[in-house]
């Protein structure tokens, strides 16, 4: 018995090391697709150079196709622009397809590297690359660059979720602008520190960490949440 | 008997002006002392370095025997003064200030003993009124009831009839009489008129020009045979023989050839007036002064009849 | 010295124009309250203006953010920096007002030293500054809270911006409030002193006035010569300090640290130097007082 679990073991790696680009991204968007709504519980980390923002519980709430709303229901969250991305759904939807690169295996994780090509020249996304974990047959990190906000990063932790592909810790990168306000808004005074702006003038990265609980997947969202 | 109050060498500048020089008096304890000269004569700045409003250049000032600048409050626990005008809180009621004078004092009269304070003063039925609603003499009245509120031994009233009508004034000269003679205070009182010292103190000070001039126990000041009496007489020859020959005129001093002023006791007039209409003199009028009025009055005289020099 | 005490607060607070302060800081608070509660979108736009570029800002992120604990902010930022003027009313009056009514001599005639009146003068001052900031807690901070709720506050600095959870907002505010006692202190304490050296109690007013004035224009220059020699001793520098309470501390992943104050030994600093201004001022005040002669 035990041997022929090995022998299973085995064989499920080098039929999963065999899969094509497309068989990859197919198995994993059927994943992706039994979940048509979610709503989960999170507890989010900002890390953006210029804001210091408490950790915050929030609600995120998921629709297909690409509806995504992250509330902070008692207190104020800043979202960062582009958070839609955070679903991996949002990925696959564009319609007209893409053509899939195969970049192999990265040599330290072993995650399968696909990029992402969409076919539509007008799309927003102009590139995604993935890193695939194969053998569990789900993305651990991605890469997107927008034609209006920039560059995203998505790094995946999975856990009870797994199967529907869904993370229980996300971290997000993203491209903040450069912060500056007007003097007459701000509420400054000079404690004789000399600190000065932290604004280096230009676009740097932002940091959103969420770490999801109790998803309740399928059950239907409001639409109010999306207003 | 030590002296109640013991000023000695008391000098006060302010910048090149000096408004009081080297005055010395001491005043004794139950007497009504009078503080008398005119406007700018150094009443005031005497009277305010008295009561430590002002610090004296020079001199020191002695109360029951202490130094004031060393026992300032334990003097002034004793003290009850009005400088100058009589100023209260207009918003508050008579009452009000009243309450507020004594707690400054540091004591707390019951309300009775502070209604009958201003009973002594004939502001009783005034207590509740804002003191902005006062006339003149009232704020005066009410001014002497804060000065006595916490039963002061010395009292100092500067000018305390100042600006008042007749009876206001006679309120006032009454009231200084009643503490004098029936609760028997000391009491400093200021005045720019001889008419009103000269009725209620008994002893005098005349202050000119920041000097002491005159200082002296009323009686003896206005000594009738200290009279002046000024005539107008015609023949100058003839009556200024006769005047230098009756022995009971003192100095005779000619102000022109009609008019010539004469010292000599009160008594005599008539006998004056008799001996000249014998000597056919003709007398077209005989006024009597006291020397004490004459002199205050040439005090002042030379003050305000200063006219623009003219050729 | 309590019943003396008792006697200044009674002539303050029994003077009618002692409530002008009171009844325009209600005007100032309520107009801010109110425009922001008829056009409250319009300001929360232009604060988040520049902001939208790295942030989605969802309807409701804007009416959590202009809640009572921002408004009461706002206010502060705006009032605090007029209220020397209402503290100069009173305080610069102290002395000089009665000097002109003639009021001081009957003070002065009763057995309590200069001293001891300058100090009654002092704290019947500062129960005053007490009062108006009570009056604006109750206006701006228990006013916009009732009006506006309570939520996070979010502080925008040219540096960046300061986020505080809601539960760790009202002790920042008592802080706040107790720190602009001792600012409102110090222009009490510098009323004080002009008003010894005057008999006239427009002068002080207008003196005091003049130099917050002058102060705060330099103090908010940035003119490097001024920056290390003049600035830092200048008391306006420091009366502005309460804000520091409102600038939080955040951890190596950029957090906020719950409770903590960016630079609490600065903020400390200050209100040390406001003390020694206060007492320097005051004993000033009783140096020179102790030697006026009273000629009014």
């Amino acid at each position: 018995m035990k041997n022929f679990l090995l022998a299973f073991t085995l064989l499920m790696g080098v039929v999963a090391q065999a899969q094509t680009p497309e068989e990859l991204v197919r198995s994993i968007k059927s994943k992706l697709d039994r979940v048509s709504n979610y709503s989960a519980t999170g507890k989010m980390k900002t890390n953006v150079i210029f804001l210091k923002a408490p950790i915050a519980k929030v609600q995120v709430y998921f629709r297909k196709p690409d509806q995504l709303r992250i509330l902070n229901e008692k207190g104020i969250s800043f979202i960062p622009k582009g958070s839609m991305n955070m679903d991996l759904s949002q990925l696959f939807i564009d319609p007209a397809g893409f053509d899939l690169l195969d970049l192999g295996n990265d040599k330290k994780t072993g995650w399968r590297i696909i990029k992402l090509l969409p076919r539509d020249p007008v799309s927003d996304v102009v590139l995604s690359t993935i890193y695939v974990d194969a053998a569990a047959g789900l993305i651990r990190r991605s890469s997107t660059t927008t034609r209006e906000n920039g560059t995203f990063e998505l790094e995946m932790s999975y856990g009870t979720y797994a199967e529907y592909g869904l993370a229980d810790k996300v971290i997000f990168s993203f491209n903040s602008q450069e912060y500056k306000l007007p003097k007459g808004i701000t509420f400054d005074y000079d404690d004789g520190s000399g600190k000065k702006s932290t604004s280096t003038g230009k676009p740097t990265k932002g940091r959103v960490e969420i770490y999801y609980s109790n998803y309740q997947i399928n059950k239907g969202v409001p639409d109010s949440v999306f207003r | 008997m030590e002296p109640l109050v013991r000023v000695s060498h008391l000098s006060k500048r302010f910048g090149s002006f000096e408004a009081v020089r080297d005055i010395s008096f001491e005043v004794n304890r139950g007497q009504v002392y009078g503080f008398l000269g005119q406007n700018g004569a150094g009443k005031s700045t005497t009277l305010r370095m008295m009561m430590t409003l002002i610090r004296p250049t020079a001199g020191s000032i002695e109360v029951f025997g202490l130094n004031l600048e060393q026992h300032r409050k334990e003097i002034l626990r004793q003290v009850g003064a009005v400088i100058e005008k009589p100023d209260h809180y207009g918003y508050l009621s008579a009452y009000e200030n009243l309450r507020m004078a004594a707690v400054l004092c540091g004591i707390h009269p019951s309300r009775e003993k502070l209604m009958q304070q201003l009973d002594f003063v004939g502001l009783a039925d005034r207590a509740k009124s804002p003191v902005k609603t006062f006339s003149q003499g009232m704020k005066q009245r009410l001014g002497i009831a804060t000065a006595l509120v916490h039963d002061p031994a010395l009292i100092i009233l500067d000018e305390p009839t100042n600006g008042l009508d007749p009876q206001g004034i006679a309120d006032i000269r009454d009231l200084i009489r009643r503490l004098s003679r029936d609760h028997q205070k000391t009491l400093i009182v200021s005045s720019h008129l001889l008419s009103e010292i000269e009725l209620i103190a008994d002893s005098l000070l005349i202050l000119h020009k920041g000097e002491k001039r005159i200082e002296g126990k009323m009686n003896e000041l206005l000594n009738p045979a200290e009279t002046i009496v000024e005539l107008e007489l015609g023949n100058k020859a003839a009556a200024s023989i006769l005047l230098q020959q009756t022995e009971w005129i003192g100095s005779v001093d000619w102000r022109s050839d009609l008019q010539c002023c004469v010292r000599m006791p009160k008594n005599r007039i008539p006998e004056l007036v008799r001996l000249l209409s014998e000597a056919d003199i003709p007398v077209h009028a005989v006024a009597s002064k006291h020397s004490l009025e004459y002199y205050f009055l040439q005090l002042t005289q030379t003050e305000t009849h200063v006219g623009p020099a003219v050729d | 010295m309590l019943a003396l005490l008792w006697i200044e607060l009674n002539k303050i607070f029994r003077r009618p124009r002692t409530y002008i302060a009171f009844g325009a800081m209600a005007a100032i608070v309520w107009l801010i309250q109110l425009a922001l509660y008829f056009d409250g979108q319009a300001y929360v736009d232009l604060l988040l203006s520049n902001l939208s570029g790295s942030f989605e800002f969802s309807d409701l992120f804007k009416t959590q953010l202009l809640n009572g604990y921002l408004i009461c902010f706002v206010i502060l930022n705006t009032l605090l920096i007029q209220m020397p003027l209402l503290v100069a009313l009173v305080a610069g009056d102290s002395i000089a007002g009665e000097a002109s009514q003639g009021t001081l001599r009957f003070q002065l005639t009763r057995p309590i030293s200069r001293a001891q009146l300058i100090f009654v003068k002092f704290a019947a001052s500062v129960v005053y500054v007490l009062c108006l900031l009570l009056w604006l807690a109750l206006l701006a901070l228990l006013g916009s809270v009732l009006l506006f709720g309570v939520n996070d506050l979010v502080v925008l600095r040219s540096t960046g911006i300061e986020q505080m959870q809601m539960d760790d907002v009202f002790w920042r505010y008592l802080a706040a409030f107790g720190f602009a006692a001792i600012a409102l202190t110090t222009v009490a304490a510098l009323s004080l002193l002009l008003s010894v050296l005057s008999e006239n109690p427009i002068g002080p007013i207008i003196a005091t006035m003049s130099v917050v004035l002058v102060f705060t224009i330099l103090s908010e220059m940035n003119i490097p010569i001024y920056d290390t020699t003049v600035k830092p001793w200048l008391f306006t520098t420091h009366m502005v300090a309460w804000k520091g309470f409102f600038y939080v501390q955040a951890d190596a992943e950029g957090a906020t640290v719950r409770g903590s104050v960016e630079n609490l030994p600065a903020v400390l600093r200050s209100a040390g130097i406001l003390l020694g201004y206060i007492a320097l001022f005051l004993w000033t005040s009783i140096y020179l007082f102790r030697r006026k002669d009273i000629l009014t």
